[in-house]
This record gives C-alpha cells, sequence and structure tokens, in this order.
C-alpha cells in the first residue's frame, strides 16, 4: 500500500467537487486563475498589488476586502469552449460600484 | 544506507510500478559533490525515470560537509552550477526545488531557469531549532526541518510571484493537507504540487 493513498484519493474527491459545482471542466483551467492571468494585477498601481499580495483586497474584483462568494462567482464566468477566465470584475464588484 | 545493488533494485520497481499505472516517475536527488549530482542523474535516466528533481534546499544538511542542502539555493554560483552540470549531462527535464530561506525567490527562480532547469518546486522546508526545555535539549537534529500548515500561505506566495514574473512550469509543495491547500496552489500557477507531512 503506497502510504497516503486515502489522503490523496480524498484530496482528489474535494477537488473534483468544487470543479463540477463550480462548473470547472479542466484543471488546467483553474492554473493560474487568481492572480494577474489577464493583466488585471500587473495595472494595478503598486499600492493596490501589496493589498491583493496581503489579502486585504479581493483577488478578482480589486476594489473591496475579498469575499469567498465574490471569488467564486468570477471563477464560474465561462469562454466559448466551456472553460473559465476571469475577464471581467465579478458581479460583487459591478453591484459594489453602483 | 542502500547498497548501490539495493538502489538498483528498488529503482527498477518504482519505474515498473509507475509505468504499469501509466504515471511518470520523478526521481529526486541530494548529492554532495558535481560528481556525485551528475552521476545519480545519469544513474536515473538510465534506469527510465521521467524527469529528476534536484534537492538544493534541504534543511537538514546545512551543517554537512560539501554541496548539500539549502546552502546551495542560498549561494547563487553554487544553484547555478549544479543544475547546469546536471542538465548537461541527462536528457530528461530537470526540476530544482528550491529552498524558501533566500533573499529573493524571483531571482533564484529566473536563474534556475537559465541555467537549464524545465520547472522549478517551490519551496522546501524552513530551517529550524526547538528546544526541549525541561531536558534542556535540541527537539531533532540541527538544523531541523520545519514545514506544516503554517507554511501555505508562504509557499503559495511564491507560487504566485514566480508564476507571474519567470514563466517556468512551478511544482507546489508546503503545508499542502487537503483539497482546498491544493486549488490554491493551482489557482496560484503551479501546475504541479507535492505531499510529505500530510500522508
Amino acid at each position: 500500500m503506497i502510504q497516503g493513498t486515502d489522503l490523496i484519493r480524498s484530496m482528489l474527491k474535494d477537488i473534483g467537487d468544487f470543479c463540477r459545482i463550480k462548473g470547472v471542466r479542466r484543471i488546467g483551467d483553474l492554473v493560474g486563475s487568481t492572480l494577474g492571468k489577464k493583466g488585471y494585477y500587473d495595472r494595478l498601481p503598486e499600492t493596490a498589488r501589496m493589498g491583493v499580495r496581503n489579502g486585504l483586497i479581493c483577488r478578482t474584483c480589486f476594489q473591496k476586502p475579498c469575499i469567498e462568494a465574490c471569488f467564486f462567482d468570477a471563477i464560474q464566468k465561462k469562454v466559448g469552449d466551456g472553460s473559465v477566465e476571469i475577464s471581467e470584475p465579478c458581479t460583487a464588484a459591478v453591484s459594489a460600484s453602483r | 544506507m542502500l547498497s548501490e545493488e539495493e538502489w538498483a533494485k528498488g529503482a527498477d520497481e518504482a519505474v515498473s510500478l509507475a509505468k504499469s499505472h501509466g504515471v511518470l516517475m520523478i526521481g529526486s536527488i541530494c548529492a554532495s559533490t558535481l560528481e556525485t549530482w551528475k552521476g545519480m542523474a545519469q544513474r536515473m535516466q538510465e534506469k527510465g525515470v521521467g524527469m529528476i528533481e534536484l534537492n538544493l534546499g534541504n534543511p537538514h544538511y546545512t551543517a554537512a560537509p560539501g554541496l548539500i542542502g539549502a546552502r546551495i539555493s542560498q549561494a547563487e554560483d553554487l544553484l547555478g552550477e549544479v543544475i547546469q552540470t546536471v542538465t548537461e549531462a541527462v536528457t530528461i527535464p530537470v526540476i530544482a526545488k528550491l529552498s524558501p530561506q533566500v533573499s529573493n525567490i524571483v531571482h533564484l527562480a529566473e536563474l534556475a531557469k537559465r541555467s537549464g532547469a524545465s520547472a522549478v518546486t517551490l519551496s522546501h522546508r524552513f530551517q529550524g531549532l526547538l528546544i526541549d526545555v525541561e531536558k534542556k535539549e535540541p527537539l531533532g537534529s540541527i538544523p531541523f526541518g520545519y514545514g506544516g500548515p503554517w507554511m501555505l500561505p508562504i509557499a503559495i506566495g511564491y507560487v504566485a510571484k514566480v508564476s507571474q514574473e519567470v514563466g517556468i512550469p512551478i511544482c507546489g509543495s508546503g503545508g499542502i493537507f487537503g483539497g482546498k491547500d491544493v486549488l490554491q496552489f493551482l489557482m496560484a500557477g503551479a501546475t504541479t504540487i507535492q505531499i510529505t507531512t500530510a500522508s
């Protein structure tokens, strides 16, 4: 028996559940999805980047303290082929700016 | 300590088991001279190992003599020399596992990439010391390698920074104890992860 088999099986189940619930079809779509994938991070002023790095600002909308729902809403956005991307401010951020 | 024969037998069995399950075997090397770094890498390639990870940040070996342990990650010339020596000696991809106790992880990852590494692992455990106050003795060896859940934000932060600034495949490591920890590493930019303590 390989050590840790049960743990790895449990982790894979959790990851699989997350992807299914959030509509993520490929694990690869998650890679690098949080920071800077579409250039948002790089366009921020340094003070804002510091806020993101320290968890004071939402990594998705960059406008307010991060809340899980805000982040996950953005993750669910899909593009043509069913993959996911963070290309626009999340719904919660848009509501807040209005 | 394994004999040469025992190592060869174990390597054959491990590679065979991995191949029978369609899994890529990644061999890990921790040596103490350039010749042994190179020789071990070549032996692994001969055995059919698919990739090699260079353990360039082992916290336990700082007190040992030679080109070994975290001191390699903490000295740019040594890091570049070890990686270049190995990558020139083998044709399979080489991964550099770095110590977290460095002044600039981005700079080191760039150096690893320039020296021929195909990927980096971020990161190894920290060196530390705990003392049994009743016995007035150190707990464990000196220095001891410390990791655990507390290390998760540090390791994920490193992955995010290197992912954005260096552009090299990253294996995330440090503080993983559940599926959501893995998800965080992936979202930060890691393409693979390692688990040791939790398993």
